[in-house]
């Protein structure tokens, strides 16, 4: 069974369907399926996981004095669905589409 | 003692985030040290990866260190612990929450204390007084 370790995931870089870099892995998308059971639903790209180390964006909402600051700093953040990873190579995570449709959000929706 | 499954949430989560370097306890309520790494599986008929295991150990966390740290800390440990070069795996079906901390649903297995058996054996229990200790070293 191919097996592969979010940390060694986190860092390659992500390129397009065009070769054109999106960002580099940051984080590891997963949704619980089933108990015991979760599964790998996208990777969030980007040029940096600053913003994303302050733990908003999920369910957790920001306090209003820092939802510019923090939408800002996650200008080039990408949600890249699993579907829309062609392949896993060394290094490189390429992608089977063009970043322009990639979704802004990992979570479904923009923050507030 | 049963830790109950409370992490029953359907909204995705950012598995780096909730997981990485959080602190993991066992269902006896012990530290049993952190998430070094997660490892990811396809079992060749699912689309999607799904989490397998959790990693701790020293061993989990070298490749984690980029360039030239991370190898010498792989090399320094392989050195030391000729006999447990791999990283403790942690099914992830033992998982009972991830948040706030990373709750296991039984007692972790022995080899996640084996830097502390090997400390207390070779280095605490050789200190003067050791023995008078008023526990088993946990």
């Amino acid at each position: 069974m191919p097996t592969i370790t979010v940390g060694d995931l986190v860092g390659r870089r992500v390129v397009d369907r065009s070769g054109a870099v999106v960002g580099t892995v940051q984080d590891v998308v997963v949704r619980r399926t089933a108990p015991g059971i979760y599964e790998v639903t996208g990777l969030v790209a980007g040029r940096s996981a600053l913003a994303g180390h302050w733990g908003y964006g999920g369910s957790l909402r920001p306090p209003t004095p820092l939802r510019g600051v923090l939408r800002w700093m996650r200008r080039h953040e990408r949600h890249v669905r699993w579907e829309q990873v062609a392949a896993v190579e060394e290094g490189v995570v390429r992608v089977a589409v063009d970043a322009a449709t990639l979704d802004r959000w990992w979570h479904g929706r923009e923050p507030d | 003692m049963t830790v109950p499954d409370d992490d029953a949430r359907p909204e995705p989560m950012r598995l780096g985030f909730t997981a990485l370097d959080r602190q993991i306890y066992d269902a006896d309520g012990r530290s049993v040290g952190k998430v070094d790494d997660i490892e990811l599986s396809w079992d060749g008929t699912a689309a999607r990866p799904v989490v397998t295991a959790l990693l701790t150990g020293g061993a989990a966390l070298g490749p984690r260190i980029a360039g030239r740290p991370g190898r010498l800390w792989a090399a320094l440990l392989r050195r030391l612990r000729p006999d447990a070069p791999e990283p403790v795996r942690l099914p992830i079906g033992g998982v009972a929450a991830f948040r706030p901390a990373v709750r296991l649903s039984s007692p972790a297995p022995a080899e996640v204390w084996a830097v502390e058996d090997w400390l207390r054996d070779h280095v605490i229990g050789r200190v003067p007084g050791a023995g008078r200790a008023d526990d088993n070293g946990r």
